[in-house]
């Protein structure tokens, strides 16, 4: 069996850098790296595809582009992609949406540290 | 306008602060003062209701105040202007704003609104509202410090 050694990668998207900071926060202590940011769904996409990580963290309400269109974009080209959804919109609407849009995962804000990372372990088995 | 959305708004913004900084706060409305201009340095955190009812949601306080709650946000002191300050304040108006829309749309009517990001602004006599602008506004208050939630729905949508 393959044990995997080497930090899970994570690439956060959201257009407010508070949450970038508390994401960081939250993780960084758990052994997951960050590795690296973007502030709209058009960043995100791009970063997507240069940085490969192994989980996207991504808000929906944001500028330039939104987090469910950017989502169905990124899953289209890549049907791997692990993406969790962060947002304080949580509508019956828009969970269907982000499910259609082949997000794994939904969580809603504002979290304390243990609920995100409760919500990244339900997607990125533990490291050894 | 009813009185349930700002009442949606003002217990979601008590709820959030309570989970982000552990603040115990109360709100009560209060009546509006037009034409709205701050006083003293003011940090405004605007964001668009779009949707079947069109409007804005404007969250208002003070400079002290700002970095004080951005301060227990935080979880660590920031500068005077540090610019942590103002992404803070725009995610907490973001969250619980969201959350005030989610709870909303999920009732059996589905007005189905819609939020634009938040914007902030910074400075001193910004005029937030004209004399003639509709709105109800609720001031959050904790401790001997307070802000002010302001709603303003467009009576054509």
């Amino acid at each position: 069996m393959n044990v995997r050694t080497e930090p899970y990668r994570i690439l956060v998207v959201d257009d407010s850098p508070f949450i970038h900071k508390a994401v960081q926060k939250a993780l960084v202590p758990e052994g997951y790296e960050i590795c690296g940011t973007g502030r709209n769904g058009k960043e995100a996409i791009a970063a997507y595809g240069d940085l490969q990580p192994d989980l996207l963290i991504m808000d929906i309400t944001m500028p330039v582009m939104d987090g469910i269109t950017a989502a169905r974009k990124i899953t289209t080209e890549f049907p791997e992609a692990v993406i969790m959804l962060l947002s304080a919109m949580g509508d019956l609407e828009i969970r269907d949406q982000a499910l259609e849009s082949g997000v794994k995962s939904f969580a809603t804000k504002p979290f304390t540290n243990q609920e995100l990372v409760i919500e990244v372990q339900k997607l990125l088995r533990p490291i050894s | 306008m009813s009185v349930e959305y700002l009442t949606q708004f003002s217990t979601n913004c008590i709820e959030v602060m309570n989970k982000m900084t552990g603040l115990s706060c109360e709100w009560q409305e209060v009546v509006p003062c037009l034409p709205a201009i701050t006083e003293g340095m003011t940090v405004v955190s605007l964001l668009g209701l779009t949707g079947s009812t069109r409007g804005r949601v404007v969250m208002e306080m003070d400079i002290r105040v700002a970095r004080e709650l951005a301060e227990m946000m935080n979880g660590e002191s920031l500068k005077e202007m540090d610019p942590m300050i103002f992404y803070s304040l725009t995610e907490l108006s973001n969250i619980f704003s969201g959350k005030a829309i989610t709870q909303l749309n999920n009732r059996p009517e589905r007005p189905g609104l819609r939020l634009t990001p938040p914007n902030v602004f910074v400075g001193e006599k910004i005029q937030i509202f004209a004399e003639k602008a509709t709105l109800r506004t609720a001031q959050i208050r904790w401790n001997n410090s307070f802000l002010y939630i302001h709603l303003c729905i467009d009576e054509r949508s």
